[in-house]
């Protein structure tokens, strides 16, 4: 019954050029919001292109599978794989002011959208529109449909986003760091909206973001990324609490403590295309590295039950 | 938007200024004495009685700037000038030419947008596929050919060779097509490749891939948002196009014998018929002025975004 | 747009090559022309006028009997030359009076963009056309006509690049360190304005090529019998029929001149474009 609606086995991307992401295999079951944190570059924005299956977005799959609904995405044709999009898997991007065509009003836009799906019903469907807004908090209906998104502010723009995902029901929404461009108190109204998204659907979701707050908040599993390999993968609460990887607990170190502890950095930067690195990419800024790191092949390690780690070192 | 035009219309007033003051002595620079010109434009022997006489007339012994202010003043109540040739009001004379000139211009116009928008649309949508490769070297060689080549080719194939239509052009529909088309090739040429890269710009915009990820139907993607926002490009091109045409149909109509006002200021610099030249000179640019201003207003009117704000300057 | 900028760059590296060999190639057929006829271009021949091309006139004769190859070559020679001078000329004109109206702003600025708003008023070759026609029909008369206006996008061009650049950190320190402002204008604005510049200068020639046999074609430009483009397809075309080579002769060659410089100012345009100086 609650069998998985994502499968990712062994996924390998490239993006211009260079190896952006190997071996990556998890799930994403039904209703289940899937956190995929990371610092930026480490692939977990290309995961999402992969899965979205979008032309012109650059991102090549090298091997692997993308299985959606029991059906693996690769061998589909074109024109069925762009039939699934915004009906069966919907996207929310990063910048909210360029989702949407900024001089045209949304209204004009909604009815595109609705057509397209062949939802379409004239007054009935603003109707649906603005209880959709209305559910997750968006004041003002009308007068939104009548703007354009460049008379809107960024958190509005990303919550009427999140609001066209919510009327066209995808089984699997994915976010692309749908907060990083905005201010910290329309994040949490966003985070807010997203949570009651949940509430009210049963979409199943991924949030790609490097606020692990937001992931704690609405992801009941989460997985870590570093250079293009999953590090780390089990429930949010196990992962953020006793991690096995020294880089996700590096992650939780870095974070500022209610108590005055001061966070401690993490030096340099993720290397590029880590993913054709033969051994651990993090050794050359892991705190716990010892010298076979660099030739220990990627694995993962089931620490607990649902639990899985490329390595173990940062368990205390 | 009326402030806009307000504005705009206070910073034309030097530069018109300058324009008719530019004309006037453009002509009076000329080499050789007007009075002289015009007596051998009309065939009078040349003396220096009839000398004289005809530069008491013509006023000419009065000074640059009080000559310039009575030419001016005149323009400003519509009288340009007699012609040198047969003594008819200039301005009557080319708006007889004008009107034709227009029909002329309108018909390439609306030619090339025809064929150019489509075009410009199907090469970006199939970039970089055999399609696109062959209309953008037609097109390549359409901006490459000087309009005069364009027509005796045109005339030498259809009206010789083919004899479609007749060599010296009638004021009708018939008349019209080739001298419309010879104007037209290099438009499109250029219209085409500009236009294609506009839709692919507006392609790559991040609504775009945005629409697309909503399962947004390609044929609204296309033509309800991408083409619309082009279009302030389009406007744009078409507007500055019309310099190319208004100095193009003086060759076109020469050759085809269009009676517009091209062919008029063709014969009158032949005839060294000054003041025919000298309010054609002036007519375009106030037209071209004119479709500037028209232009830019559009361009504000289309895009909602842009402000009263002057950019660039 | 693709993204892998490097090789990108390197694929326009080459073409800007491949068509700047080709002008250059063009150039010196030009130098060489006199060299290269076979025949003297301005030598009628009553016995053999309107001949068809043949061994001894490959390109055939026209209808005084003169060598049309030998034409053709000797045009080359009077288009190419007229319109890199006058580019030249404009680039030069425009480019010095846009910087020091940039660099000094003042009365000099107002006078001088005013000078260019009223000079664009004119569609560019109406009033190329009434210039030449007035001053009377000669090659010299025919550059200037087209002169007039074509100095005024540099100047625009090279006075918008010093009022940004004039800001900027680096000019401050020069100056700091007490860099004259002829060394400062030379050394340091120069070098940092030329692009746009270059690339107007590129996609100029071809225009300026059109214009000045397009005013030669009126009459208004070259005089016969000197050999030009424009005026010899005038000259040939009421006789097209009876030998269409007359015409075609000329426009070939000059339809694969003004490409090949536009391919040239095409190619310049992108680099400059692929460089990163892009306006976004």
């Amino acid at each position: 019954m609650n069998d998985a609606l994502l499968k990712i086995e062994d996924l390998s991307l490239s993006y211009g050029g260079g190896l952006v992401a190997a071996d990556v295999t998890f799930d994403v079951r039904r209703g289940e919001t899937l956190a995929v944190v990371g610092e930026s570059g480490c692939g977990k924005t290309s995961l999402l292109k992969a899965v979205l299956g979008l032309d012109g977005l650059g991102v090549a799959v090298e091997s692997g599978r993308v299985i959606f609904d029991g059906r693996p995405l690769s061998e589909m044709p074109k024109k069925a794989r762009r039939a699934l999009l915004g009906g069966e898997i919907g996207m929310i991007f990063q910048n909210p002011g360029a989702a949407f065509n900024p001089i045209r009003s949304y209204k004009k836009q909604f009815s595109e959208l609705l057509k397209s799906h062949g939802r379409f019903q004239g007054e009935s469907s603003y109707a649906e529109i603005r209880e959709c807004f209305e559910k997750l908090g968006l004041p003002e209906g009308e007068r939104i449909l009548n703007s354009c998104p460049y008379e809107m502010s960024g958190g509005m723009n990303q919550r009427v986003a999140i609001a066209a995902a919510m009327l066209l029901r995808p089984k699997l929404l994915l976010m692309d760091e749908p907060t990083s461009a905005l201010d910290v108190t329309t994040q949490k109204t966003v985070l807010d909206e997203l949570s009651r998204l949940k509430a009210l659907t049963e979409m199943a979701m991924i949030l790609v973001t490097h606020n692990l707050g937001a992931a704690a908040r609405i992801a009941e599993r989460t997985a870590v990324m570093y250079a293009g390999r999953l590090v780390e993968y089990g429930g949010t609460q196990a992962v953020l609490k006793t991690p096995c990887h020294p880089y996700t607990r590096c992650l939780i170190d870095a974070i500022p403590k209610l108590d005055g502890r001061l966070p401690s950095g993490l030096e340099g930067q993720p290397p590029l295309y880590g993913a054709e690195m033969p051994g651990c990419a993090f050794r050359d800024r892991c705190p716990l590295r010892r010298p076979d790191c660099a030739e220990r092949p990627y694995a993962q390690e089931e620490a607990e039950p649902g639990h899985f780690a490329a390595c173990a070192e940062g368990r205390i | 938007m009326g402030r806009t035009i307000g504005k705009r219309l206070l910073q034309l007033i030097p530069v018109l200024l300058g324009l008719t003051l530019l004309v006037y002595a453009l002509m009076d620079l000329a080499p050789g004495d007007p009075a002289a010109k015009r007596l051998q434009a009309q065939g009078v022997a040349v003396s220096e009685e009839t000398l004289d006489a005809a530069r008491e007339e013509m006023g000419l012994n009065r000074p640059f700037l009080v000559r310039y202010g009575d030419w001016l003043l005149g323009v400003l109540h519509g009288d340009l000038g007699t012609s040198y040739r047969d003594g008819l009001p200039v301005a009557a004379k080319l708006w007889k030419g004008l009107k034709n000139t227009l029909v002329l211009t309108l018909a390439s116009l609306a030619l090339s947008v025809a064929v150019s928008v489509p075009l410009g649309v199907y090469t970006a949508v199939r970039q970089n596929r055999a399609g696109d490769y062959v209309i953008r070297f037609l097109s390549f060689v359409g901006a490459s050919m000087p309009n005069f080549l364009i027509s005796v080719l045109l005339m030498y194939f259809f009206c010789i060779r083919v004899k479609i239509f007749p060599v010296i052009a009638k004021s009708s529909v018939q008349g019209l097509f080739l001298p419309a088309l010879a104007l037209a090739v290099p438009l499109m040429s250029r219209f085409v490749r500009q236009i294609r890269a506009e839709v692919l710009e507006e392609l790559s915009k991040p609504y775009v891939a945005g629409a697309r990820a909503r399962g947004v139907k390609e044929r609204y993607v296309l033509y309800k948002n991408v083409l619309h926002n082009t279009l302030s490009a389009v406007i744009t091109i078409v507007g500055l196009s019309v310099g190319g045409l208004l100095g193009g149909s003086v060759v076109v109509e020469t050759i085809f014998s269009w009676r517009g006002i091209g062919k008029l200021a063709m014969d009158s610099i032949t005839a060294r018929d000054y003041p025919v030249i000298q309010g054609f000179v002036l007519w375009m640019a106030v037209i071209f002025v004119a479709i500037n201003l028209a232009t830019d207003l559009a361009y504000r009117a289309l895009d909602p975004r842009v402000d009263g704000l002057e950019g660039g300057r | 747009m693709m993204k892998g900028r490097p090789a990108a760059r390197a694929a326009v590296k080459r073409r800007v090559w491949v068509f700047l060999i080709l002008a250059i190639l063009l150039v010196a057929l030009a130098v060489a022309a006199p060299a290269l006829a076979p025949n003297d271009p301005n030598r009628t021949n009553s016995d053999f006028m309107k001949i068809a091309p043949c061994a001894q006139f490959p390109l055939g004769t026209d209808k005084l009997g003169r060598c049309v190859l030998s034409r053709v070559l000797m045009g080359a020679r009077t288009s190419i030359f007229s319109s890199l001078c006058v580019v030249a000329a404009s680039f030069a004109f425009g480019t010095v009076l846009g910087v020091l109206c940039g660099w000094y702003g003042g009365a000099l600025d107002e006078l001088v963009m005013r000078a260019v708003d009223i000079l664009l008023a004119f569609p560019q070759m109406v009033l190329a056309i009434a210039v030449a026609g007035v001053l009377g029909g000669s090659l010299l008369n025919a550059m200037i006509a087209m002169g007039i206006t074509g100095w005024t996008l540099y100047a625009r061009l090279a006075r918008s690049a010093v009022l940004t650049l004039k800001n900027e950190p680096f000019i401050a320190a020069e100056k700091l360190s007490g860099c004259g402002t002829p060394r400062l204008l030379c050394r340091h604005v120069l070098p940092n304005i030329f692009g746009p510049l270059l690339v107007n200068a590129a996609t100029q020639i071809g225009t300026m090529m059109i214009g000045i046999a397009g005013l030669s074609f009126l009459g208004i430009g070259v005089t016969p019998p000197q050999a030009e483009w424009g005026s010899m397809i005038n000259e040939a075309r009421a006789y097209i029929q009876l030998a269409p080579w007359t015409v075609l002769a000329p426009g070939g060659a000059m339809l694969i001149t003004v490409m090949i410089f536009n391919y040239l100012g095409d190619s310049v345009r992108d680099l400059m474009d692929v460089s990163g100086q892009s306006h976004e």
